[in-house]
């Protein structure tokens, strides 16, 4: 009865959270020129190419996917370093203040992010970061750190103890601990943090149309949204199909460490 | 190998990675020959580059368009912009209050000489300065002439049997007709935001062209009688079921009227654009100025001109102030409209689209007073605050909410232009 | 492999990890210069640890926040020199009715997402941890998560306008009287809203509690069904303690993400028809981009901010693992 009652219930949940990504896949393939102004439900014909070359035509999606997966892959890659050295210090090491560290770090994730994007702007073109890759790489690295911190600072508490304690007892030193110990040992939540990170990067409109302005340095999302808005001609099943490309990397990189996280991990300790 | 050296090496590598990393193309000091624009329409890029290869003939300066995909990213890009040395050449902007705000800070370029020129030459009808103008100076000129009218569905009209209507009943009347035959006679919506203003001021100007004047200027109360018969009208016009529903995608617009679903759609002649990519033409869709709400109601019609300014700090001030002097060439203009399909400012240059030819015409006719729309009319932050209670009453068009709505504009109304006042 | 020959020694601070030590490590027992140096050596080799993430926290985010509080005590326009007006700002918020309507939004917002996403999440990671699901059924709850917010934006509008999916979907099963206005009344746009967050954003709380999940020690877990546990107690009494680490990052990232919310609103109702459904964070924005009043705008951020800060500290004050 349990059992049923289980099986129904996730079934029904799955399949009432594939309703939207349907109706996502279907629009993108409706041709653009037999959209009527309301969703289909069935393909009205195959017109995703179609809508995917338009698309590719009047933004600059290609150099746009090259500067996300750039900014994507750095960022997420610096903060979680970054992320796991400071996690390491106020958990392992003899820190003073680790409150204060802690909360000085993590509250770069506590602030509305919209309040950044007038300061910023300001200080990048003060400073030539404006408009650079640079400039993209270093604003998403540190707003992907506080994140990053969090998760892997959490994951490092349910290191015991004595592990450390052994290492050290063998003479080995902060350097040797965190790259040899600690590090593999919550390599697990470095990769959930990078995941996360890189996604949120590669997805984040907000600062891409802020900092950045020319074709070369905008990233993917910021180009897509050049086809989104009223005053563009192209209509939804267009900016569906571009939307559904560059979603792509995301989706294979989610869905590969999905397996990853439900099958290969190991119990810490 | 050891750990401390490989995480230098890897530091290091990180560091020249971060080192190669590129500077935009288009704001890295681009070559001397070229001015350097920034706009928040993606779809005038590419008028903007053939309009530029014009006056790089007269002026020797081409353009080099930037774009902000969102509006209000724009406006904040702008904004900060203005006061340091990162300002582009020129700036697409809005006209009217929306250029007197910036206007009044000092971070604009004077161009009352070119503008002086531009009327010498008939390139520009000079009752249209105000619109362009801070303190009887001219800061920008106008990209483009749009007339608001009603765009209708030939199809749905033969069909029908209706005809082009030039009074206020034919026109409730078609309505009613195209309502009977089961399609929703107009397209209403608060979706995009500032669509909510769309109604009311057709309806106002239509209804009484110099109180909308006045109540734009300040000069009268949105609790004064007009401003509340206006609001019945457009409540009528709901009770008889002639709105598309209020949270239909503004982006869905073009579809709608296209596959037939809405008759008519009130929108800028530059909407024009958009129904001509689509492959629309004549044989589908007119245009018409709506008719007046009485007989004896002057004719007018509603203008918007976006525009052009020059920052005071630009890099390239004194080329970029002389290029605009060249704007309204017709030589530029041809091009430039023919791109972007809308009526151009210097009324020398002829149109080829036949509806916006059909407009003019019919422009000319009437000569109908010229106002301007709601948007650029008033105080930007008094407009932002009013279109969102006109956006509330939408939702709730009923006779009730007439007067609170109406109270509570009012009351923004007298704040708002208070704050104007004082700065 | 040379290890631990370059490495810095360890300072006479190893052992400091006693209950009760960990905010003062021992000072060094033995005064002088050469105990001096080790301490400093010791001290700048934990600045090195933390410097790169305080370093591009503080320099990008934490600066320009700080510069926020000091615009919140100002009138600006964004062009005009900036004129200090004290706490002006602040008093017009506390007595604007919109303010309000935002915080209540706010409000529901994250208690909304602290029930859905969280609990659901919790609830999808262990039912399909369990047994042999098919693999399907966890992407669909996953694959939402990265998909762009564009398109998101665009899919939910397409189901929940007036003339959407599921008002077709109603009107098909002859339940016309369930179809809604859904976005344009309150608080029922803020509720459906919180679904399509839901839709999205759960995702990552069950990857999160699947990672959690992975780390319960199997033997706990037959020992508990030994002493004749099973189902919801064996889940309650055995599994879910063993969760606390990763409960509370899921819980910790909810309420800063609800609390913060705004893309989701602002691609579907801008915050209205009106200002029905706006939260703190489309205030914020709305008051700074559209109607260029940045200092009041700023005060919004800064409401917003130690709002969110207090309450993840009163949450994680009380329920982050400290050490293992």
């Amino acid at each position: 009865m349990a059992r049923y009652l289980r099986n129904g219930f996730l079934i029904t949940f799955a399949i009432l959270w594939l309703i939207p990504t349907y109706l996502l896949v279907v629009n993108a393939m409706t041709p653009s020129s037999s959209y009527d102004g309301s969703p289909d439900w069935f393909p009205g014909g195959f017109g995703f190419f179609d809508n995917l070359s338009k698309a590719w035509e009047s933004a600059d999606l290609g150099l746009g996917i090259y500067n996300s997966l750039l900014y994507a892959t750095l960022s997420a890659g610096i903060a979680v370093f970054a992320a796991a050295f400071a996690s390491f210090a106020v958990i392992v090491m003899p820190t003073r203040r680790r409150g204060l560290w802690f909360w000085l770090i993590y509250s770069g994730t506590l602030l509305p992010l919209q309040i950044f994007l007038a300061p910023l702007f300001k200080a990048f073109v003060d400073v030539n970061l404006y408009d650079t890759q640079l400039g993209m790489v270093l604003i998403y690295a540190a707003l992907c750190v506080p994140f990053a911190f969090f998760v892997v600072r959490n994951y490092l508490t349910t290191v015991p103890d004595e592990i450390t304690e052994a290492a050290q007892l063998d003479g080995a030193g902060w350097s040797r601990l965190f790259w040899r110990i600690h590090l593999p040992l919550v390599k697990s939540s470095l990769l959930a943090a990078f995941v996360f990170q890189f996604t949120w990067v590669w997805n984040d409109l907000l600062f891409g149309i802020t900092l950045s302005t020319s074709p070369n340095i905008r990233p993917v999302m910021a180009a897509l949204a050049e086809l989104n808005g009223g005053y563009s001609s192209l209509g939804p099943p267009i900016v569906l199909a571009a939307a559904l490309l560059v979603s792509l990397p995301t989706v294979v990189l989610f869905l590969t460490f999905q397996r990853f996280f439900a099958s290969s991990l190991k119990p810490v300790g | 190998m050891n750990r401390r050296k490989s995480a230098v090496t890897a530091a290091a590598i990180a560091a020249v990675m971060l080192s190669a990393c590129a500077s935009g193309s288009e704001t890295s000091g681009g070559a001397s020959d070229t001015l350097t624009l920034n706009g928040d329409r993606a779809d005038f890029v590419e008028a903007y580059k053939a309009a530029g290869e014009e006056l790089e003939e007269l002026t020797g300066y081409g353009i080099d368009p930037r774009n902000v995909p969102s509006t209000e990213s724009y406006q904040q890009v702008i904004r900060s912009s203005l006061q340091s040395d990162s300002a582009t050449d020129l700036v697409k902007w809005w006209s009217g209050y929306r250029l007197k705000e910036l206007a009044r800070t000092g971070g604009l370029a004077n161009l009352d000489a070119e503008w002086e020129a531009a009327v010498e030459n008939d390139w520009v009808n000079p009752d249209t300065a105000p619109s362009f103008s801070y303190d009887g100076h001219v800061y920008a000129m106008p990209m483009y002439k749009s007339y608001w009218v009603i765009f209708y569905n030939k199809k749905i009209y033969e069909d029908l049997g209706l005809s082009v209507p030039t009074t206020w009943e034919q026109f409730i009347g078609n309505a009613q007709t195209i309502k009977d035959a089961g399609i929703t006679p107009f397209f209403g919506t608060q979706e995009a935001g500032w669509t909510a203003f769309i109604w009311f001021g057709e309806i106002l100007s239509k209804l009484n062209p110099e109180f909308y004047a006045d109540l734009m200027n300040g000069d009268a109360k949105y609790t004064d009688e007009p401003a509340r018969r206006a609001m019945e009208i457009w409540s009528d016009l709901y009770e008889r079921g002639f709105f598309t529903s209020p949270d239909v995608a503004w982006d869905d617009e073009p579809a709608l009227f296209q596959s037939g679903e809405v008759a008519m759609v009130p929108m800028g002649t530059w909407r024009n654009a958009i129904f001509t990519d689509n492959g629309m033409t004549e044989q589908d869709y007119g245009a018409f100025v709506m008719p007046t709400i009485k007989p004896d109601v002057t004719p007018s019609v509603i203008v918007e001109s976006g525009v052009f300014a020059v920052p005071e700090k630009a890099p390239n001030k004194e080329a970029a102030v002389e290029t605009l002097g060249e704007w309204l060439n017709p030589d530029v203009q041809e091009v430039w409209v023919d791109e972007i399909n809308d009526i151009s400012a210097n009324p020398q240059v002829e149109i080829e689209n036949p509806i916006l030819t059909s407009v003019t015409e019919q422009v000319q006719q009437s000569e109908p007073i010229e106002l301007e729309r709601y948007w650029e009319a008033s105080p930007p932050s008094l407009v932002a605050g009013n279109v969102k209670d006109l956006a509330t009453f939408m939702v709730d068009p009923s006779k009730e909410n007439i007067g609170p709505t109406l109270q509570r504009m009012q009351e923004r109304a007298e704040q708002e232009w208070a704050k104007w006042e004082q700065e | 492999m040379g290890a631990g020959v370059t490495e810095p020694a360890p300072s006479t601070a190893v052992r400091t990890r006693a209950p009760g030590a960990e905010a003062t490590p021992p000072r060094p027992r033995a005064h002088g210069p050469r105990a001096r140096r080790d301490a400093l050596t010791a001290r700048a080799g934990i600045a090195m640890y933390i410097l790169p993430a305080l370093a591009l926290v503080g320099i990008l985010l934490l600066v320009p926040f700080g510069y926020t509080v000091y615009q919140s005590l100002t009138e600006y326009d964004g062009i005009s020199p900036a004129e200090f007006v004290g706490f002006d700002n602040y008093v017009t918020l506390l007595g604007a009715e919109r303010f309000h309507r935002s915080l209540i939004n706010t409000v529901i917002w994250t208690v909304g997402t602290l029930l859905l996403p969280v609990l659901l999440g919790l609830l999808i990671a262990v039912l399909t941890n369990a047994s042999g699901w098919p693999v399907w059924v966890r992407y669909a709850f996953v694959l939402p998560y990265a998909i762009s917010g564009t398109a998101t934006g665009v899919i939910w509008g397409f189901m929940l306008r007036s003339d959407g999916a599921v008002n077709q979907v109603l009107g098909a099963f002859g339940l016309d009287s369930l179809q809604q206005e859904w976005l344009l009344s309150w608080p029922m746009n803020t509720i459906v809203m919180i679904l399509a967050e839901t839709w999205r954003a759960v995702g990552i709380s069950i990857i999160l509690f699947l990672v959690g999940l992975q780390t319960v020690p199997r033997e706990t877990v037959e020992a508990g069904m030994l002493d004749g546990a099973s189902g919801f107690r064996l889940f309650r009494r055995i599994v879910f303690p063993q969760l606390r680490a990763v409960t509370v990052v899921v819980v910790g990232i909810s309420i800063a993400n609800s609390l913060r919310v705004f893309d989701v609103i602002w691609l579907l109702t801008q915050g209205g028809p009106g200002w029905l459904s706006e939260t703190l964070a489309v205030t914020m924005y709305r008051q700074t981009f559209v109607l260029s009043e940045y200092g009041l705008g700023s005060a919004v951020a800064v409401v917003l901010a130690v709002i969110v800060v207090s309450v993840s500290w009163i949450y994680l004050r009380q329920q982050m693992p400290k050490r293992g």
